[in-house]
């Protein structure tokens, strides 16, 4: 009834058939691995940046913190003020500040030549002005000092100020940095794409499958119609 | 028959969904400490801490300075005309009464300019204090966006400066006001007016009791 090569067209088209489809499986396969090898490495790459991105931000974020809390009221006024008593000290000479207290050498030293033979009253009343004259240059120091520590002495609020907020923005700056490289380097793992998987030779084994079916019809045909 | 067994990126659009997920939840977090930080940075800045009182201080400390400086020079300048006056008799005279309107008006210009000059100083310490409120601005938002921390950094030190207050002595605050000096240059303002008041309270000719400012 059906000669024998068309059996034989018939069985090769199938086992080109299944070669094909047993092909198509291996490729898929390989494939599904490939995807889940891509998403690994892409999580892997993902968390890391995150985790590195934000270890760096919290770097920043500690000197950012730190500036602000040196830069609060309290904390610039506690400044101030122990910068005006030590400005208070540099600034009033010696001589005046003992004259200020009462010594009296340094009172005596400031007096004419000759008053130190004078009345007692009049030496009394002579060295009262001095005092006097210490204490209220003394006091005019110390508002010189207290204006002074505002703004442009060494340890004044200007000078404090911009040393806390350089010192914040330097960290901040090299955490900014550091943050735009390993973020450069991320974009370029990112732009990694999944293998693609091409099924070597699967066209070859469709057409010998096709072939064989053609050769296998063919049989089949002649043999049919001879039967009519 | 490719169903079951076919390759599948499901994995790969849920790794996407996640990523978009999590990129989400970060701006919302990023979003959430921005407002927080320009919070700490309003109240700190604010004036609950830098307030009237901190200024003020400031402002007084600069007064107190040369205010007394003023004063002093004031009291100097009255005592020596006084004297003046009492030398050339003028003491209770329509020239005196000059003399120490001069001197008032002197010391009133003289202290409003030094009130001026401690209000624009205490003005610039306002504004070395909005500098460094503006820098932390800048650092808050420099920590939550890496690409501007350069730049802020950058210009940080060129930002929160204070105006150097005038500490200097002030020098001679009140014009020298010579009386008696009948040989002393004329035609200094005033004079004609104190010559005429002079004339009408002391009957006197102009010569030594002339007053010259």
């Amino acid at each position: 009834m059906c000669d024998p090569i068309s059996i034989i067209g018939l069985g090769f088209s199938i086992g080109m058939s299944l070669y094909n489809m047993q092909q198509q499986q291996d490729m898929a396969s390989k494939q599904q691995s490939a995807n889940d090898q891509w998403v690994a490495y892409q999580r892997r790459q993902s968390q890391n940046y995150l985790q590195r991105d934000e270890d760096l931000r919290r770097n920043a974020e500690a000197g950012r913190e730190g500036a602000l809390e040196e830069l609060g009221a309290k904390k610039q006024t506690a400044a101030q003020e122990s910068e005006s008593e030590r400005l208070k000290t540099s600034l009033t000479p010696e001589e005046v500040a003992a004259q200020a207290e009462g010594d009296p050498n340094a009172i005596a030293g400031a007096m004419f030549s000759g008053q130190q033979h004078g009345s007692e009253e009049m030496k009394t009343a002579i060295q009262g002005h001095i005092q006097q004259a210490a204490i209220e240059a003394r006091k005019r120091i110390a508002a010189l000092a207290d204006v002074q520590s505002y703004g442009g002495s060494q340890y004044g609020l200007t000078n404090r100020a911009n040393t806390i907020l350089n010192t914040a923005g330097q960290d901040i700056r090299l955490a900014g940095n550091e943050r735009s490289g390993i973020l450069s380097a991320y974009n370029v793992a990112k732009a990694v794409e999944p293998i693609k998987i091409t099924q070597y030779g699967g066209g070859a084994a469709g057409g010998l499958a096709q072939a064989g079916a053609g050769v296998a019809g063919q049989g089949l045909g002649n043999a049919l119609a001879a039967s009519i | 028959m490719g169903g079951k067994s076919g390759p599948s990126n499901n994995q790969m659009v849920q790794f996407e969904m996640q990523q978009a997920q999590e990129a989400r939840d970060k701006e919302n977090a990023r979003q959430a400490r921005l407002n927080q930080g320009k919070s700490a940075i309003d109240s700190i800045f604010g004036n609950d801490n830098f307030g009237d009182p901190f200024y003020n201080k400031y402002q007084q400390a600069e007064l107190d300075y040369t205010l007394p400086q003023l004063q002093k020079q004031y009291g100097e300048a009255k005592r020596t005309a006084e004297a003046d006056l009492a030398r050339a008799g003028l003491l209770r005279s329509g020239a005196a009464g000059f003399v120490q309107g001069k001197l008032t008006d002197q010391q009133a210009v003289n202290e409003a300019g030094l009130r001026a000059k401690a209000d624009t100083d205490t003005s610039d310490l306002r504004k070395s204090i909005a500098a460094q409120q503006q820098q932390a601005y800048n650092q808050l938002y420099a920590t939550e966006d890496p690409t501007v921390a350069a730049n802020t950094a950058a210009t940080s030190a060129a930002n929160a400066q204070l105006q150097t207050p005038n500490v200097a002595a002030l020098g001679d605050m009140f014009k020298p006001i010579a009386i008696g000096l009948g040989s002393a240059i004329p035609a200094v303002t005033g004079q004609a007016e104190a010559q005429r008041q002079l004339n009408a309270r002391t009957g006197r000719e102009s010569g030594s009791g002339t007053v010259t400012s």
